[in-house]
């Protein structure tokens, strides 16, 4: 019987070739987007899965004060993680990781830079990796590191490198001990060589005993079953106790987060655990169930509009025999058949946009083949949809009574308008808000970006600066002037697309008694607010014979409610400090958030990047290649390595950029199928009144007014559904809003434009067929009744 | 066979009640040929498809083999409808998708027939009513009586005791009318099927056993 079924459903698929290409073209384009979304929910739910004790490493986070805002963080003190294995047996390993760093691999006279972790000899009892010579012994050794497959490729042409010597930013001399397999993207720590931290240095040896900077992570692997919160408490306890006074941290909470979290719930507030990714990670998911249901919606309005004539075939099977489960099982049979030759065509869509989906997300989604879950799962989406789409038309259909649909004079086409206009009324809703999501979130970084960031980004390059810098820099600075190309030279402590690092340890006559004052700090040369094209409010820029000077920003004078600052004194860093000017406030760090206070503090010798702005109107490629002869020149230990500011800054939008993006494909195909179903409802709707369509223009009708006629019902329905989704899209978007400090308000304007939008999309829908119904001869259409 | 009892059917147009049927008490025993006759509108059709169990009397009781058909539930009536009943249109009523062989295979899908009974069942009334050569055709590319030969064909596979007949010659020529009627004539002598058929052609009336006639609603004469 099934058979008969397939065959039946086989043949009226070819024979009605617009509404199968329509309901095949809609569900395909669905399940693709489904599948797609699937694949990179999958891929972010798998992250450090290859790790074996997934359910058992917890990252600690210490929650401190800052200025009044509670701030979440990772960094830990060194000594912690040893101390909470000595002290706790249900720790049963602990590890202290940096936070990665660049490192120059020199092998005779290859020299490449890769990022490398620090770790303390323990980490192997935390982290598990897939060796390939060597073993976990390897960092036991004081100076013996763990390079990954690609590095000893890099470095010597193969892998068998156990025993051979490397020197690490051109000071300290290791020995290779383990290769491993290349970690896999989705892991959250990324390396290309674990190095363990030096202990010979004096920075690892003050760090022993050190219980108040918190300069890296501690990662602790957990005895099943133990009780977190009490673990927390106990660390807790035991800063406390460690630390010789109090500070941020013991003032603090201490919050163990389990692996499986890592990726997706990365985002705190006010000292809690607020989700992150995952929201839209779920976002996504419902996007794309939606945007299966928008597909299955049109199927059912098709197949309900359409019924006349499945009616009469229902009416006959039932006179033979057929009992309503049968009539069922059979319109489902269709459905699913419908819904397999949809997944082709998805498939197909998958195949060749996969790659540019993956460019999009910037990630390595692959297609699991071999993987049954894949399969079965995709065995589910087809049924899943087959039963969706077609439980609708199935019941509907295999109700109708025999005696009714046989007389001939029956239009059950005319029946279910309601369901249809709802259902249509639904789908365009859906669209409108996805729209209107789109054009916000597009705004919103829009907004964002052309925010006066109180510097200029345009043109400045920052360089990586280290090594032989600090003594060539002047006669580097000069050649670079000399060019004619370059505006202006400097140099800071870290590059200027950020703020590292943070201080609470600024002191100055009658600072008011808060304990959380937390101001960012940034070494400097000469000619900073210059190279920067800040505006100094106050004051004067660094020039060359300052010493002991800073400038403030307007967010920390007023943080720090400082009176007439300018020539003022405060202590840092054990000195005591002139402030020479104010600046006005930068943004360096988010985008969205409000300004940071900021400390600059004047010291020509602490060279983290050198800053230069290419003079306006030269070419960039050859002003880069000026730079690096002149760096080369000066400095033959490192390799040349710069950014451009702007790209810097404008990596900070990647994620909304990359919501915008995904919104604005989902939505563009969401209104597609929805369009789609609309074609196919209006065409039908045409077919049905092509009569009525001749009688009113031998009636004097005009072209216009059939149009019209036509499109009005449509239109009623798209306003209905404008209605309903407006208060929605504005609340969601909001909601969304409120994530940023400095955001964008919701004008009437963006929904009074996609209404316009969406108006004009259903015009063109019902006027492609409507247009030539209205403008034919009526006399052909009446003769043909 | 077939016991009516005061049935009526009527239909509400608004506050209107509009009666179909009226009162109707008919007898109809095993092996009958019983032809329906009346003007337009008297109610033929009706009282044909309740009778076919199609529609439901509004009012009235129905025995069908002694077994009261309003009291049974549905499962129940159209397992009892499934066994006993076969119907012939005026439209013929093919399924345009499928073959001359599929449509004739139909029915016995829904008896649950076994795939080399049912090859078995619909060779030989397609050799029965000499359509072998037409079997792959689809009702499209049939004339309208060879449809209607199919839909008899479809209607008797499953040999049904009763055999309900709407007008079956109404849109056939006299010479392919008498051939159908010829077929209905051989089926209730050979096979013993009751048969009623509704025809608006005495000519056609005249090779029933008896003769009903209807005229708004009502039995006029038997």
């Amino acid at each position: 019987m099934i058979r008969n079924f397939f065959v039946i459903a086989w043949r009226n698929i070819t024979k009605n070739k617009i509404f199968s290409f329509i309901n095949i073209a809609g569900l395909g384009i669905g399940m693709a987007c489904t599948i797609m979304i699937f694949l990179w929910v999958q891929y972010e739910k798998s992250w450090n899965k290859t790790q074996k004790n997934y359910d058992q490493v917890f990252e600690g986070f210490s929650t401190r004060n800052f200025n009044g805002e509670l701030s979440t963080g990772s960094d830990l003190m060194f000594p912690l993680p040893k101390a909470a294995k000595e002290n706790f047996p249900e720790v049963e390993g602990s590890t202290l990781v940096s936070y990665g760093e660049n490192t120059l691999f020199t092998v005779n006279d290859k020299k490449i830079k890769r990022p490398t972790i620090h770790v303390t000899n323990d980490f192997f009892d935390v982290f598990t990796y897939e060796f390939i010579h060597g073993d976990e012994s390897a960092i036991k050794e004081p100076n013996g590191i763990v390079v990954t497959e690609s590095t000893a490729r890099a470095l010597f042409n193969n892998t068998d490198v156990i025993g051979k010597i490397v020197e690490l930013n051109r000071y300290r001399s290791v020995t290779i001990r383990a290769v491993v397999k290349d970690v896999p993207p989705s892991s959250t720590l990324l390396f290309d060589a674990i190095v363990p931290f030096d202990a010979s240095s004096d920075w690892v040896k003050q760090s022993l005993t050190d219980w108040v900077n918190c300069n890296n992570r501690a990662f602790f692997k957990v005895k099943k079953g133990t009780s977190i919160a009490s673990l927390e408490q106990k660390l807790l306890t035991l800063i406390k106790k460690s630390s010789p006074a109090e500070n941020p941290t013991t003032r603090g909470g201490l919050l163990l987060q389990p692996m499986s979290k890592w990726r997706l719930y990365e985002e705190f507030r006010n000292g809690k655990n607020t989700g992150g990714r995952i929201q839209y990670v779920n976002l996504f998911s419902w996007i794309a169930i939606i945007i299966l249901i928008i597909a299955c919606v049109n199927f059912m309005n098709l197949s309900t509009a359409r019924s006349e004539k499945r009616a009469r075939e229902v009416g006959i099977r039932k006179t033979l025999g057929s009992e309503k489960k049968q009539l069922l099982l059979q319109f489902i049979c269709e459905s699913i058949l419908v819904s397999m030759l949809a997944f082709l065509l998805a498939a197909a869509l998958i195949y060749t946009g996969l790659p540019f989906f993956n460019r999009l997300l910037n990630q390595q989604i692959s297609i699991p083949y071999q993987s049954p879950v894949f399969w079965l799962g995709i065995l589910g989406i087809i049924i899943l949809t087959g039963i969706i789409a077609g439980s609708y038309p199935a019941f509907y259909l295999s109700a109708m009574k025999p005696v009714k649909v046989l007389k001939g004079s029956f239009l059950p086409g005319k029946q279910a308008l309601l369901p249809r206009r709802i259902l249509v009324t639904a789908q365009f809703a859906v669209s409108i808000v996805l729209i209107s999501a789109t054009i916000i979130i597009y705004q919103q970084i829009r907004h964002v970006q052309n925010r006066d960031l109180g510097y200029d980004t345009n043109n400045l390059i920052m360089v990586n600066a280290t090594g032989d810098m600090g003594k060539n820099y002047e006669i580097m600075r000069n050649s670079l002037l000399q060019s004619g190309m370059i505006e202006a030279v400097n140099t800071t402590s870290l590059p200027v697309s950020n703020i590292f690092g943070f201080t609470s340890g600024v002191r100055w006559a009658g600072a008011p008694e808060d304990p959380n004052l937390i101001i960012g700090f940034l070494g400097s040369g000469e000619h900073f607010a210059d190279i920067m094209k800040a505006r100094m409010l106050d004051g004067r820029d660094f020039k060359k014979g300052d010493s002991n000077c800073v400038i403030l920003n307007k967010e920390a004078i007023r943080v720090m409610k400082l009176k007439n600052p300018v020539g003022s004194t405060i202590n840092w860093a054990g000195r005591e400090r002139r402030i020479t000017g104010i600046v006005d406030d930068l943004i360096m760090t988010s985008p969205y958030a409000l300004p940071i206070p900021l400390m600059l503090a004047y010291d020509p010798n602490w060279i983290g990047s050198l800053n230069i702005r290419i003079k306006r109107g030269v070419e960039v490629k050859k002003a880069l290649q000026l730079i690096e002869t002149i760096y080369k020149k000066y400095n033959t230990e490192y390799p040349f390595e710069y950014t451009f500011a702007d790209t810097a800054f404008n990596e900070k939008f990647a994620n909304e950029k990359l919501i915008g993006n995904l919104a604005f494909i989902f939505a563009s195909l969401a209104i597609f199928i929805c369009c789609l179903g609309l074609f196919g409802l209006v065409s039908f709707s045409i077919e049905r009144r092509t009569k009525e369509i001749g009688i009113r223009k031998i009636l004097g009708a005009s072209v216009q007014s059939l149009l019209a006629l036509m499109s009005k019902e449509f239109l009623l329905l798209v306003f209905i559904s404008f209605a309903i989704a407006i208060p929605f899209a504005w609340w969601l978007m909001n909601t969304w809003l409120s994530n940023f400090s400095y955001r964008i308000d919701i004008g009437i304007g963006i929904f009074f434009f996609v209404g316009i939008i969406t108006l004009l999309i259903c015009l063109i829908t019902v006027g492609l067929n409507a247009f030539k119904t209205a403008t034919a001869n009526p006399v052909k259409s009446l003769r043909t009744e | 066979m077939i016991q009516l009892q005061n049935i009526f059917k009527w239909i509400n147009t608004g506050s209107n009640r509009v009666f179909i049927l009226k009162d109707i008490n008919l007898e109809i025993s095993k092996g009958d040929f019983v032809s329906i006759m009346g003007p337009s509108g008297s109610g033929k059709s009706t009282l044909l498809n309740i009778i076919g169990m199609l529609d439901q009397a509004s009012e009235g009781s129905y025995l069908f083999n002694q077994t009261d058909v309003y009291a049974l539930k549905e499962k129940q009536r159209s397992q009892l409808y499934k066994e006993n009943i076969g119907f012939v249109f005026q439209a013929y009523h093919l399924i345009d998708e499928l073959t001359v062989y599929e449509n004739i295979e139909t029915p016995l899908l829904y008896h649950n027939i076994k795939q080399s009974d049912r090859q078995a069942m619909v060779a030989d009334i397609l050799d029965q009513f000499n359509i072998v050569g037409k079997k792959d055709l689809f009702p499209s590319q049939l004339s309208g009586g060879q449809q209607q030969l199919v839909g008899i064909a479809r209607a008797i596979i499953t040999k049904p005791t009763l055999l309900l007949a709407d007008e079956p010659t109404g849109n056939l020529n006299s010479s392919q009318g008498e051939e159908i009627m010829e077929l209905f004539r051989k089926l209730n002598e050979e096979n013993g099927t009751t048969i009623i058929q509704v025809t608006h052609s005495e000519k056609n009336a005249a090779y029933g056993k008896r003769i009903i006639e209807l005229l708004d609603g009502r039995i006029e004469k038997k």
